[in-house]
């Protein structure tokens, strides 16, 4: 019963869908550092700071998002 | 339930942010790999607002931590982009990852006041570019 109120409870389902979206981000991240990796090994070169922009871009946005978030959460006592 | 999510959260962020940058062999894979320990490091925060964990006073300060920490990332990209090495590199590369390190603590910082313990923050050493390149 403890278990099944639990699980009936919205904030365990919210929570629980933040969680497998964070570990899917984290393994994604993870792909895209090994794929990145393989490619300019495949071409014989290091990485250079052009295969990483696209990235700044991807971080730079999602800064923005979390900081939009955080000054949201701020308003909450 | 909120300890499970914080504690998940953190292994991720560790993840992320202490496995992965110890790869890297050149400037631009440190870039690289600091990157991505930052968009999770962002990611576990902007999660734990989500949840509630950071929320008022505490929020404000993650956003202080978020900007510091993106004024090193900005110092970084800036010295690999300008094909900066040596010292200087190893100052921005040594700034950008205490910057995002410090920001993985955030949310597990919230928690500590409750359950006050926590994974160590092993930054690795110094100088590790100048080392790989001589």
């Amino acid at each position: 019963m403890h278990l099944l109120a639990l699980l009936a409870n919205p904030n365990t389902m919210a929570a629980v869908t933040g969680l497998i979206s964070l570990i899917d981000f984290g393994t994604n991240r993870l792909q895209a550092l090994a794929a990145k990796q393989a490619e300019a090994k495949a071409e014989g070169r290091e990485l250079t700071y052009a295969d990483v922009a696209p990235i700044i871009e991807e971080t730079r946005r999602l800064q923005a998002e979390v900081i939009a978030q955080l000054e949201q959460a701020a308003k909450q006592p | 339930m909120r300890k499970l999510i914080v504690a998940a959260t953190l292994l991720l962020a560790a993840a992320c942010g202490s496995l992965a940058i110890d790869r890297p062999s050149s400037a631009a894979d440190w870039l690289l790999v600091t990157e991505f320990a930052y968009q999770g490091a962002l990611k576990s925060v902007g999660q734990a607002a989500a949840a509630g964990v950071i929320k008022g006073e505490n929020a404000t300060k993650a956003i202080a931590a978020i900007k510091g920490a993106s004024a090193a990332m900005e110092t970084f990209r800036a010295a690999v982009a300008a094909g900066e090495s040596g010292t200087k590199l190893d100052v921005a590369v040594a700034a950008a990852r205490a910057a995002v390190a410090e920001l993985i603590k955030l949310a597990p910082k919230q928690q500590a006041q409750r359950q006050p313990s926590g994974p160590a923050n092993d930054n690795g050493p110094p100088g590790e570019l100048e080392r790989r390149a001589a």
